[in-house]
C-alpha cells in the first residue's frame, strides 16, 4: 500500500427489513486513500447511499467492519462526536436550518466541540470565504441561490477540519453550471487541504472529474476505474474481477443484471 | 375520511382531547358539586313538607339566618297558618370532618318526620342526658365516620349519642346529623334563636297572601315557597358563579388547544387541500371537513371529560369531608351540559382554521412547501435560536402563549386575590397592639362564637394585661351584598385601629363608625342615618385603616351588634393584649390548656393558621393545576409538532455530529421558552384583570388583592416546570430520532 488509507472495509454488509430482507450492501471490500478524491457509481437502489452512511457512522452494518482515520467504528462509543470531529456530510437537498444565517450555519457542527462563539465565528468566517461566501455570510438559506447553498454545506462539512467529506448527491438538485462550480469547488479543497472527499453520484460527468470511480450494483462494487488508464488495462482488469469471469462464463451472478445489459457486458468483455 | 384524518396524527388527537377533556371534566365535577348543593338546599325547603320558609331577610345564606324563637308563637297565631316547626341549620367539626352539617329541629314537629330511620329510633320526646345528648346521623355519614347506633360523637366540646340513623335519600341530609333545636342552638351559639320556620297552611291558595301579610308584619324577615328556596339564596348564587367562572378558565384555554390542533392540521394539508380542489370539491366541503374533523375531536373530548369527570366525582365521595357536598347522582343535563360545551369549543375552535382552508387559492395550495419561517425568521435579527424556531409558525406560538398565558393569568389573578384576603386578615388584628388572637376552637371564621364570661376569665391568666372581645357579622346594606358590621367596645383598646378621619368616634349605643369605602359606596356622609336590618344608626364618623375589607363596612358598639346579629353575651373573636410580648407562645399555650372551647393564635400567625385561608389557598391552588393541566396539553401538543416538522432537520443536526443531549436540550429549551413567553403574559393580563376587579366597587370593598414577588416567582417557577414537563416528551423524542431514518423522513 502506496498511501496510508483512511477509509477501509471488509465484508461489509446491510440488511432491510425483517421479512423480505433487502441486502443494501452485500459483502463490500474497499480501501480509500488519504487524500483521495473518489466517487461511487451506480443506479438507485444499488447501495451507495448505504455505503455513504457505514463509512459516516450514521447506521450500523449488519455484519462486517468499518475503519475510518484507524478507527474500528463497531469499538467507537461516542458516535456523535466521532462524527462531528472525523467526518462531514454534504448532503443532496443542502439541508441547511432555515432560520438560521449562513454562519450560523456553519457553525451548527461547532457546537459542542470548539467552546468560545468567538472561536466558532472567526472559523465559520473563514470558512466561507474559503467557499467563496464572503458576502453572503448574514443571509438566510432563502435568501441564497441553490449553487450557494451548497457551498453554505460544504463549508458546514468542513467546520470542524475533518480527515473525510461524505458528499451524497451534491449536485442532484443544481443546474449543470452550479453543479460544476460546486465540483470544482470540491476538487479545489482536495488539492490544498488535503480532506478526502467521498462523492456518491449517478451522473458520469460528475463521476469523470474525480479520480477514482467505484460501480456499485445490488450492493456489490462490480467495478473499479481509476481516471486515466488506459481502457484496456481496465477492460483487463475488468476480464479478471469475479463477475468478469462469470459472465465470460455465460453466468450471470448479479440478480438485477437485464438480459440486454449481459449481452452488453458480454461482448464488451469478448472484444479486444 | 374524517376520522382516518384525525389519526394521521395520534399524539396529537390524543393531547387534544386530554385537554379538552380536562375542562369538561372540571365542568361536570364541579357542576355536579353545585347541583348537590342546590338539591340540598331544596331538600331543607320541600323536603320537610312546608308550604313556606320564613328566615331572616338580607341574610347571604340561611346558615348566617337568625330570628328570635318568640316570632313562631305569633307566626303560628295569623290566619291561614294551619302549623309553624323550627329549623336550625349550623355547622360544627369532628375529627375528620371539618364542616359538619348539623340540623336542629323540634323532634314532635312535622318537619322532623321526613328523617326515616333505618336503624335504632328517632330523636327521644323528652331530653334525656344519660351516656350524651341524643342525636340521630345520616346513613352516608355513619359509613363515612364507621359509627352505629349506641356509638358516641363528640361535636365542639359536646358528647353526643348516636339513638338512630336515618336516611333521605338526600345526600345533603345523608351526609349530616339531626339533633334537637336546644342542642343544635347550643352547637351554634345562639340560643334562643333559630334559623328558619316552616310553615304550612290550611290551604295552598293561600300562599301568596300570607307570604304578603308575614312581610308586612315582620320587615326583617323574608318568606319564599318552599320551592323556590334555593334558587333564592343568594349564596348559591355565589357558588354557581364561581363554578361557571372556573369552568370557563377551563374552557377558554380549552378552546384555544383545539383552536392550535385544527390549523396545524390545515397547514400540514395545504397541498392536500389544493388538490381537492383542484379535483372539483367545493369550499363548502372543504369548509365541511375542517368543522366535522374539529366536531369529532371535541365530541371525544366531551365524553372522555365526561367519564373524568364522573370518576373525580366518585373517589370525592368517599371522603368524609366532601360528604353532603356531593350527589351521587349526575344529572343528565349536566352531562348534556359538558358534551354540548365540548361541541361548541369544536364549533368556534373549528371555524377560524376551517375558513383559512377554504379560502386556500388550489393552485397556490398546491405549490406549498412547508413554512420555512423566511420572513418572520429574517425581521429577528436578535434572539437566540430557540426563540427563532418559535418564530417559524407564529400561530401556533401565539396560540399556545394564549393558552399558557390564560391558565398563569387565573393562577396570578387567584393567587393574588388569596394573598389580599390573608394580608388583610392578618391586618385586621395587626393594629392596637393585640398580641394573641383568640376565637372558638375548631370553628369557622364566620361561625365563631365565643362567651363573654369566657373573655373575663382569662382576663385573669397571668401574662395577659387584657383581653377584648369583639363581634363581626356580615350583611347587606343598600346596594352592597356584603356589609361587614364590626361590634366593639366603644371605649376599648381594640377600637384603635379604626382611625376616624371625619366626624368623632363612636361614644354610645345607636351610633355607627362608616367606613370610608362604604361611605362612598353608599354615598353616606357624617350627620345622616343608616338602617341596618330594621335598627336605625347615626353616622358619627368615617374611618380610615387602609385595609379595604374594613372600609367596606361599620363599626358599632359590641352591644348593638350582639342585639343585631342576636347574639347577646357572645363575641366573635377576642383580642389579648400581654404584658410581656416575649412570652406569648407560654400564655398562648396556657390559655388553650385552660380553655379548651377557645384557639388561640400569635397575632402574626392568625391568617397563616387559618383554616379557611389554608382552604382558600389549596382551592386557588387547585384551579391553577386545572389550568396547568389543560395548558400543558396544549404545550405538549405544539413541541410534538414542531419536532415533527423538523424530523429532517434533526436528522441533518445528528449527522454533524450533535449528541442525543444537545437535540434534547435546544427542544426543551424552545419549550421552556415558549411558556416563559406564555408565564410573562399570563402575570401582565393577571395584573390588568386585578385592576379591572380593583375598579369594581363590590370587589374594591371587600378584599384589595395583593401581588407579592413571591406570586409571580410561584408562576415563574411554575411556567418552568411546565415547560420543562412539556416539552420533555417531545424532547426525548427528537433525540431518539435515528440519523438515517430521520433524513429520509418526507
Amino acid at each position: 500500500m502506496e498511501k496510508e488509507s483512511i477509509v477501509e472495509t471488509r465484508d461489509l454488509v446491510k440488511v432491510y427489513g425483517d421479512g423480505a430482507q433487502v441486502r443494501a450492501l452485500d459483502g463490500v471490500n474497499l480501501s480509500i486513500a488519504r487524500g483521495e478524491l473518489i466517487s461511487v457509481m451506480g443506479p438507485s437502489g444499488s447501495g451507495k447511499s448505504t455505503l455513504l452512511n457505514m463509512i459516516g457512522a450514521l447506521d450500523l452494518p449488519s455484519s462486517g467492519q468499518v475503519w475510518v482515520n484507524g478507527q474500528d467504528l463497531g469499538q467507537v462509543r461516542a458516535l456523535d462526536s466521532f462524527r462531528a470531529r472525523t467526518v462531514g456530510f454534504i448532503f443532496q437537498l443542502h439541508n441547511l436550518i432555515p432560520t438560521l444565517t449562513a454562519r450560523e450555519n456553519v457553525e451548527v457542527p461547532m457546537m459542542g466541540q470548539i467552546a468560545g462563539r468567538g472561536a466558532r465565528r472567526r472559523r465559520a468566517e473563514e470558512l466561507l470565504e474559503l467557499v467563496g461566501l464572503a458576502d453572503r455570510m448574514e443571509h438566510l438559506p432563502s435568501q441564497l441561490s441553490g449553487g450557494q447553498r451548497q457551498r453554505v454545506a460544504i463549508a458546514r462539512a468542513l467546520a470542524n477540519q475533518p480527515a473525510l467529506v461524505l458528499a451524497d448527491e451534491p449536485t442532484g438538485d443544481l443546474d449543470s453550471q452550479s453543479g460544476g462550480e460546486v465540483l470544482e469547488l470540491m476538487q479545489q479543497l482536495n488539492q490544498e487541504l488535503g480532506t478526502t472527499f467521498v462523492v456518491v453520484t449517478h451522473d458520469p460527468a460528475v463521476a469523470r472529474q474525480t479520480a477514482r470511480i467505484l460501480n456499485m450494483h445490488d450492493g456489490q462494487i462490480v467495478h473499479e476505474h481509476t481516471v486515466g488508464t488506459p481502457f484496456e488495462e481496465d477492460l483487463a482488469a475488468f476480464r479478471r474481477s469475479g463477475l468478469g469471469k462469470a459472465l465470460v462464463a455465460g453466468e450471470n451472478p448479479l440478480p438485477r443484471l437485464g438480459p440486454n445489459e449481459q449481452t452488453a457486458l458480454q461482448r464488451l468483455l469478448a472484444s479486444g | 375520511m374524517i376520522l382516518k384524518n384525525l389519526f394521521r396524527r395520534k399524539t396529537r388527537t390524543l393531547l387534544t382531547v386530554l385537554g379538552v377533556s380536562i375542562g369538561v371534566a372540571a365542568i361536570v365535577a364541579l357542576g355536579a358539586m353545585s347541583e348537590s348543593l342546590q338539591r340540598g338546599y331544596g331538600a331543607l325547603g320541600s323536603g320537610s313538607g312546608a308550604d313556606l320558609l320564613v328566615a331572616q331577610a338580607e341574610s347571604v345564606d340561611i346558615a348566617f339566618s337568625a330570628i328570635d324563637e318568640e316570632i313562631g308563637a305569633a307566626l303560628a297565631g295569623m290566619s291561614g297558618v294551619r302549623e309553624v316547626d323550627r329549623m336550625v341549620y349550623t355547622f360544627s367539626s369532628t375529627a375528620g370532618v371539618p364542616y359538619f352539617i348539623v340540623f336542629g329541629y323540634q323532634p314532635d314537629g312535622f318537619a322532623i318526620e321526613h328523617f326515616r330511620i333505618v336503624a335504632g329510633e328517632g330523636l327521644p320526646e323528652r331530653p334525656v342526658r344519660r351516656g350524651g345528648r341524643p342525636l340521630i346521623l345520616g346513613q352516608a355519614m355513619a359509613d363515612d365516620l364507621d359509627k352505629e347506633v349506641g356509638d358516641t360523637l363528640r361535636l365542639y366540646d359536646i358528647t353526643f349519642r348516636i339513638v338512630g340513623i336515618y336516611e333521605t335519600g338526600e345526600p345533603f341530609e345523608d351526609g349530616a346529623a339531626v339533633v334537637s333545636l336546644e342542642d343544635a342552638q347550643a352547637l351554634s351559639g345562639h340560643p334562643r334563636q333559630v334559623n328558619a320556620f316552616l310553615l304550612k297552611l290550611r290551604t295552598t291558595d293561600d300562599v301568596e297572601r300570607v307570604q304578603q301579610r308575614i312581610e308586612q308584619r315582620f320587615e326583617d324577615l323574608t318568606v319564599t315557597r318552599s320551592s323556590n328556596f334555593a334558587q333564592e339564596q343568594e349564596a348559591m348564587l355565589y357558588i354557581a358563579a364561581f363554578t361557571w367562572s372556573i369552568s370557563l378558565i377551563a374552557v377558554v384555554i380549552g378552546g384555544v388547544v383545539v383552536m392550535n390542533t385544527m390549523l396545524m392540521s390545515v397547514f400540514e394539508r395545504t397541498n392536500e387541500i389544493g388538490t381537492l380542489r383542484a379535483l372539483g370539491w367545493r369550499r363548502r366541503q372543504i369548509l365541511a371537513m375542517v368543522m366535522g374533523e374539529s366536531i369529532l375531536l371535541n365530541g371525544l373530548g366531551g365524553v372522555t371529560g365526561v367519564g373524568i369527570g364522573i370518576a373525580v366525582v366518585e373517589l370525592l365521595e368517599g371522603v368524609p369531608a366532601m360528604n353532603g357536598l356531593l350527589a351521587t347522582i349526575i344529572p343528565p343535563a349536566l352531562i348534556a351540559q359538558g358534551i354540548g360545551v365540548a361541541l361548541v369549543l369544536g364549533l368556534l375552535g373549528g371555524a377560524y382554521p376551517a375558513w383559512r382552508a377554504s379560502r386556500l387559492a388550489p393552485a397556490e395550495a398546491m405549490r406549498y412547501e412547508g413554512s420555512s419561517g423566511g420572513s418572520a425568521a429574517q425581521r429577528l435579527k436578535v434572539g437566540g435560536t430557540a426563540l427563532r424556531n418559535l418564530m417559524r409558525q407564529p400561530t401556533r406560538t401565539l396560540l399556545t402563549v394564549t393558552g399558557i398565558g390564560l391558565a398563569m393569568m387565573a393562577m396570578v389573578s387567584i393567587g393574588a386575590m388569596t394573598e389580599g384576603m390573608i394580608k388583610e386578615l392578618a391586618d385586621v388584628f395587626g393594629g392596637s397592639g393585640i398580641h394573641l388572637i383568640g376565637m372558638q376552637a375548631d370553628a369557622s371564621i364566620d361561625l365563631s362564637t365565643i362567651d363573654v364570661r369566657t373573655v373575663r376569665r382569662i382576663q385573669d391568666v397571668p401574662g395577659v394585661e387584657a383581653a377584648e372581645g369583639f363581634l363581626t357579622g356580615y350583611t347587606a346594606v343598600g346596594d352592597l351584598p356584603f356589609f361587614v358590621v364590626f361590634g366593639y367596645q366603644p371605649h376599648g383598646f381594640a377600637i384603635q385601629d379604626f382611625q376616624v378621619v371625619e366626624g368623632a368616634p363612636l361614644t354610645a349605643n345607636r351610633q355607627l363608625l362608616l367606613g370610608r369605602v362604604a361611605a362612598e359606596n353608599l354615598d353616606k356622609e357624617v350627620g345622616q342615618t343608616l338602617r341596618i336590618f330594621d335598627t336605625s344608626f347615626r353616622i358619627v364618623g368615617i374611618y380610615e385603616t387602609g385595609i379595604p375589607f374594613e372600609e367596606g363596612g361599620g363599626v358599632v358598639s359590641l352591644r348593638d351588634a350582639q342585639a343585631l346579629f342576636g347574639q347577646p353575651h357572645k363575641i366573635s373573636f377576642l383580642g389579648i393584649r400581654l404584658e410581656d410580648p416575649a412570652l406569648a407562645e407560654a400564655v398562648r399555650q396556657e390559655i388553650e390548656r385552660r380553655f379548651p372551647e377557645v384557639s388561640v393564635s400569635l397575632v402574626s400567625e392568625f391568617a397563616e393558621d387559618n383554616a379557611e385561608m389554608q382552604l382558600m389557598r389549596s382551592s386557588s391552588w387547585g384551579i391553577a393545576l386545572l389550568a396547568l393541566l389543560v395548558g400543558g396539553a396544549g404545550m405538549m401538543n405544539t413541541m410534538v409538532m414542531s419536532v415533527f416538522e423538523r424530523t429532517r432537520e434533526i436528522g441533518v443536526l445528528r449527522s454533524l455530529g450533535w449528541s442525543k443531549g444537545r437535540v434534547l436540550g435546544m427542544i426543551l429549551r424552545e419549550s421552556v421558552g415558549l411558556s416563559l413567553l406564555g408565564g410573562a403574559a399570563g402575570i401582565v393580563a393577571g395584573i390588568v384583570a386585578i385592576f379591572l376587579l380593583n375598579r369594581n366597587p363590590i370587589m374594591a370593598g371587600f378584599v384589595e388583592s395583593r401581588f407579592s414577588l413571591s406570586l409571580f416567582l410561584q408562576t415563574a417557577a411554575t411556567a418552568l416546570v411546565l415547560g420543562a414537563i412539556g416539552g420533555m416528551y417531545p424532547a426525548w423524542r427528537a433525540s431518539r430520532l435515528r440519523p438515517v431514518e430521520a433524513l429520509r423522513y418526507e
